[in-house]
């Protein structure tokens, strides 16, 4: 079977679509462009025009009626922080702003003057109302929410349905930053994913390579997205019970779920959870493969061992 | 035939004045106490309705009714998909056959 695949940019990473049938690439392609501008539009924090940054704009208690989009990635978002017990919050907007991570990341200087961060938990998710059947949203004053961690996955997932209804059949897939979904009639032998630490990584013929035929491949990682201040180290995955970037054991989980959201949630999860996060994640059936701070691996959950070849 | 009314003393008029200031200083006191207990009881039915799972009363914008959806902390997951996370399963692949990369973005 003779794969097409389009390769470019979207949410400030990159974006991979692949089909199995080499005539619906442009049509596909299309759809998921679609799916990844509307995300982008709904919940952007980066935008002060999306509907997320006009609807939490200004002091006090905010709420109102929002889209069917944005109240589906305010779901997700609290979805994942109630199966995670608030370990993914998207209530952590002020702590990521006030960690320096203000911008679209590509603007974020990579060094920077000493900052203060103080430790204190995020104000929880909780504080989030979502009133799914009138599509209603509450956020209490002090709230600044963040989709960041669930928003990509969502739109990975929502793209490749869109993709697959447009194509009329054949199979799909559509990388956002390394955050992986599929849809529809896969390869014969499956969908190859070659698992790094960055997704910007060229694929390489020893890389740990695994296969999939439904759902969903993310992976989180501490590794990218990091910038400087004051000499220290900071990155973009926080950890609400202390406002500040997660400092677990862990650098880097992939996660093979039945969605890319799903896969999304618990890599996030697992970095933050530190090293309760291999346990937790065997113990809910999810293939995982962590690296540790030293790059030592642990797999779990009926992650496959790596192919002989594999470095 | 009524008797005559006696007109009262300077004494008398000061203690039905100190009276009256005693009666009206105690009814503000257990008015305020009783509007503070009313305060907290309101302040308890507010946070049963923020923190728990009970459903909450609305009005909403856009059709002006009366309507009594359930909070999100009490129907995201019925809402938008399962209650615990979806498994998927994963089998050796080929690097050869790599579509694409996950990694960190």
């Amino acid at each position: 079977m003779t794969l097409a695949a389009h390769r470019g940019t979207a949410l400030g990473t990159s974006l991979h679509v692949v089909v199995t049938d080499p005539q619906t690439l442009d049509v596909a392609t299309a759809a998921v462009e679609a799916v990844v501008d509307a995300i982008d539009q709904a919940c952007s924090r980066f935008r002060d025009d999306s509907e997320l940054s006009r609807f939490q704009a200004g002091d006090g208690r905010r709420e109102g009626i929002v889209s069917p989009l944005l109240a589906q990635a305010i779901a997700t978002a609290l979805r994942a922080a109630e199966l995670t017990a608030g370990a993914v919050d998207p209530t952590v907007g002020e702590a990521v702003r006030n960690a320096g991570y203000t911008v679209d990341f590509a603007a974020v200087p990579a060094d920077g003057e000493p900052l203060t961060l103080a430790v204190s938990p995020v104000p929880g998710w909780r504080r989030v109302r979502l009133f799914p059947a009138t599509r209603r949203v509450e956020i209490d004053a002090g709230v600044e929410v963040d989709l960041g961690a669930t928003a990509k996955a969502l739109a990975s997932d929502l793209a490749a349905a869109a993709a697959l209804e447009a194509m009329h059949g054949g199979g799909v897939l559509v990388s956002l930053g390394g955050d992986v979904s599929v849809a529809g009639e896969p390869p014969e032998d499956g969908w190859h994913i070659q698992i790094a630490e960055n997704s910007r990584a060229e694929i390489t013929p020893d890389g740990e390579t695994i296969a999939i035929r439904t759902g969903g491949v993310a992976t989180s990682s501490t590794t990218v997205r990091r910038w400087r201040r004051g000499g220290v180290e900071l990155h973009h995955i926080i950890d609400p019970a202390t406002g500040l970037p997660a400092a677990g054991p862990w650098r880097t989980v992939s996660v093979v779920a039945g969605s890319c959201v799903d896969a999304n949630i618990a890599a996030t999860a697992a970095i933050v959870r530190g090293a309760a996060a291999a346990s937790w994640l065997d113990g809910a059936g999810l293939p995982a493969r962590l690296v540790d701070r030293s790059g030592g691996m642990t797999r779990v959950g009926g992650w496959p061992a790596p192919g002989p070849h594999t470095s | 035939m009524p008797a005559p009314k006696r007109r009262i003393t300077v004494e008398e008029r000061d203690r039905a004045l100190r009276l009256r200031r005693r009666l009206t200083v105690s009814f503000g006191v257990v008015g305020g106490v009783a509007v503070a207990a009313l305060g907290v009881a309101a302040a308890d039915a507010h946070a049963g309705t923020s923190t728990s799972t009970v459903s909450t009363s609305s009005v909403t914008s856009t059709t002006g009714t009366t309507t009594t959806p359930s909070a999100s902390s009490s129907s995201t997951s019925s809402s938008t998909g399962s209650a615990s996370l979806s498994t998927g399963s994963a089998s050796t692949g080929s690097s050869s056959s790599a579509s694409t990369v996950s990694g960190g973005s």
